[in-house]
């Protein structure tokens, strides 16, 4: 039952954003709510998801702090802000239909909630089909590359949108490229000795993440990401700018062009028929490391340019 | 007793070792009042805490790939987690929080306390 | 065998997403509650297709017993989801940097009071003119 006490202490934590009005501590309490759901999402069965989960929060609290160190400083005054519950109660005169609706259907929910699964013949199906099919030993890496790889496409897709999105929203001038300012952590020898050692590390976890995606927890999202965190330390010891971000986004580009290649080669033009069946097994595999492969590359690029825009965009 | 009970006992008292550790971190960080202090304590929660536990799983698991990772985490967690704790005082010495000089003694105190 | 009442926890987080969004100000917060939501759908959707064991089948012999295997199919698509998330928030960020750039605030009474005064200073401002 330690589940339900995890469960609790998720609710807790949202309470706590709810009821603090300094921005500092709301983005910290983020931070740690989006622990308290990764460790929920591991013990539900979900180790993928909870990996995505951690590693997307960690950029998540990073692009946030920027924003609000970058505005705001340390002038912790000007970000305090009252809750109002008077407000609350005002504005619930307006919403109070939409809130007894949500309200009734969820009373019908717990009252017509099934004790089991209400069907889990997709979920037999997947499991007992996917070895032969795909290959692996991982049947989310196997649903998302092999039986729903339009969805994989289409969400690379909308990265590298957003990715350009970001490059041309975001203002962005020369003069903070070239004065070549750093974080302070620069002057700290300690800390440069000590990110040197562990900047090959966090790649080393990152690429050990990709390639062994298709047979256990992890895979091409999970481990770009941890490739994409060593460009933050990399950050704090070297010259960032050193890296030009239009020849990343032409090779982000060029990534995404060859998993949309590679996807249509093997699954909607069914190489694997021509192929005799002893190599079948070679092919799955290769398969499955190439996209994982492919896709970690595109999303470690993706995020470099995020952390690169949102590190650069109009310094003081 | 054979060997495997004799691990399980070990590795549970180092576990409750860290624990403890843990334990009073966490009371220290409510007790003390300045933000030097507390990044004291709290960075012995990170090192020594998390260090003894760890350990207490690697012991009580002997030998395996599993012990081997768990080494691993040891390791990067030794090098990070003070590092952490350097970084957040250097930064909050150097945007500005001066260290407070100045502490009543208990004795001055209870005099005070007294007179008045 | 599975109890079914966890759901009811990220459903009572969405609500408490809505009360908070509800009666926030700043613009940073109302965006942190956005990205709660999202979770607590996720969450959602993970609890129904939960199970005690990961779906990564090292031996066949698991198979022979699917239920107390986890549903592979709700995580796929949730980790879709994220990914999809991560991105309109990196989009969202940016818009609002522009947005603090021109209005030095992150408050959403007083920058909707001063886009006001700005339109209106454009709008008549034109018009005496001419």
């Amino acid at each position: 039952m330690e589940i339900n006490a995890l469960f609790i202490l998720w609710i807790i934590s949202g309470l706590f954003i709810v009821f603090e009005s300094r921005l500092y501590r709301i983005i910290i309490y983020f931070g740690i709510f989006s622990l308290i759901s990764s460790v929920v999402y591991l013990f539900l069965g979900a180790p993928d998801v909870a990996m995505a989960e951690a590693g997307i929060s960690a950029f998540t609290t990073v692009f946030f702090i920027i924003f609000v160190g970058k505005y705001y400083g340390n002038q912790t005054n000007i970000t305090r802000e009252k809750i109002e519950i008077n407000q609350f109660f005002r504005k619930l005169k307006g919403i109070t239909l939409p809130f007894v609706f949500c309200a009734g259907l969820f009373a019908l929910y717990i009252y017509t909630m099934p004790d089991t699964a209400a069907s889990t013949y997709l979920k037999e199906w997947y499991l007992s089909n996917f070895i032969s099919d795909v290959g692996g030993k991982n049947a989310v890496t196997a649903i998302l590359l092999a039986y729903r790889v339009y969805d994989t496409l289409f969400e690379a897709l909308i990265l590298v949108v957003s990715v350009v999105a970001v490059v041309h929203m975001s203002h962005f001038s020369d003069s903070s490229v070239s004065d070549g300012h750093h974080s302070e952590i620069e002057n700290s020898g300690m800390a440069v000795f000590t990110l040197r050692i562990i900047c090959p590390i966090i790649v080393l976890f990152g690429g050990y993440l990709v390639v062994n995606g298709h047979i256990s927890a992890g895979g091409g999202f999970q481990g770009g990401l941890a490739v994409a965190t060593f460009f933050i330390c990399r950050y704090m010891v070297y010259n960032i700018y050193d890296i030009s971000v239009k020849r990343v986004m032409q090779l982000e580009e060029l990534i995404f062009l060859s998993i949309i290649l590679l996807s249509i080669i093997a699954v909607f033009l069914g190489a694997a028929a021509l192929l005799p069946t002893a190599y079948l097994p070679m092919f799955q595999r290769a398969y499955l490391i190439l996209m994982n492969v492919f896709i970690g590359l595109k999303v470690a690029c993706g995020f470099f340019i995020l952390f690169y825009r949102y590190i650069a965009f109009e310094r003081r | 007793m054979d060997i495997q009970s004799i691990q399980y006992l070990i590795g549970n008292i180092v576990i409750s070792i860290g624990i403890a550790f843990m334990v009073f971190g966490v009371f220290g960080i409510f007790l003390l009042k300045d933000f030097y202090p507390r990044i004291l304590v709290a960075s012995k929660i990170d090192t020594v805490g998390m260090f003894t536990l760890i350990m207490g799983f690697v012991i009580r698991h002997g030998i395996s790939f599993f012990s081997g990772k768990l080494m691993l985490i040891i390791i990067i967690m030794l090098i990070l987690n003070p590092l952490v704790a350097h970084i957040m005082a250097r930064s909050a010495y150097l945007s500005g929080y001066e260290v407070a000089e100045t502490e009543i003694d208990d004795g001055e105190r209870e005099t005070t306390l007294k007179e008045n | 065998m599975i109890f079914r009442y966890l759901e009811v926890f990220s459903i009572i987080m969405f609500f408490i997403c809505i009360f908070g969004l509800i009666t926030c100000n700043n613009i940073v917060k109302s965006i942190i509650f956005a990205l709660m939501m999202q979770t607590a759908v996720i969450m959602f959707w993970l609890t129904i297709g939960r199970g005690s064991i990961p779906p990564i089948i090292d031996n066949t012999a698991l198979l022979d017993n699917t239920s107390y295997i986890a549903d592979p199919l709700p995580q796929a698509l949730m980790l879709t989801a994220i990914i999809i998330g991560i991105s309109v928030t990196a989009v969202i960020i940016t818009m609002l940097n522009t947005l603090f750039r021109k209005h030095l605030m992150t408050d959403w009474k007083a920058m909707e009071k001063a886009e006001d005064e700005a339109f209106k200073e454009s709008l008549y401002g034109d018009h005496l003119k001419d």
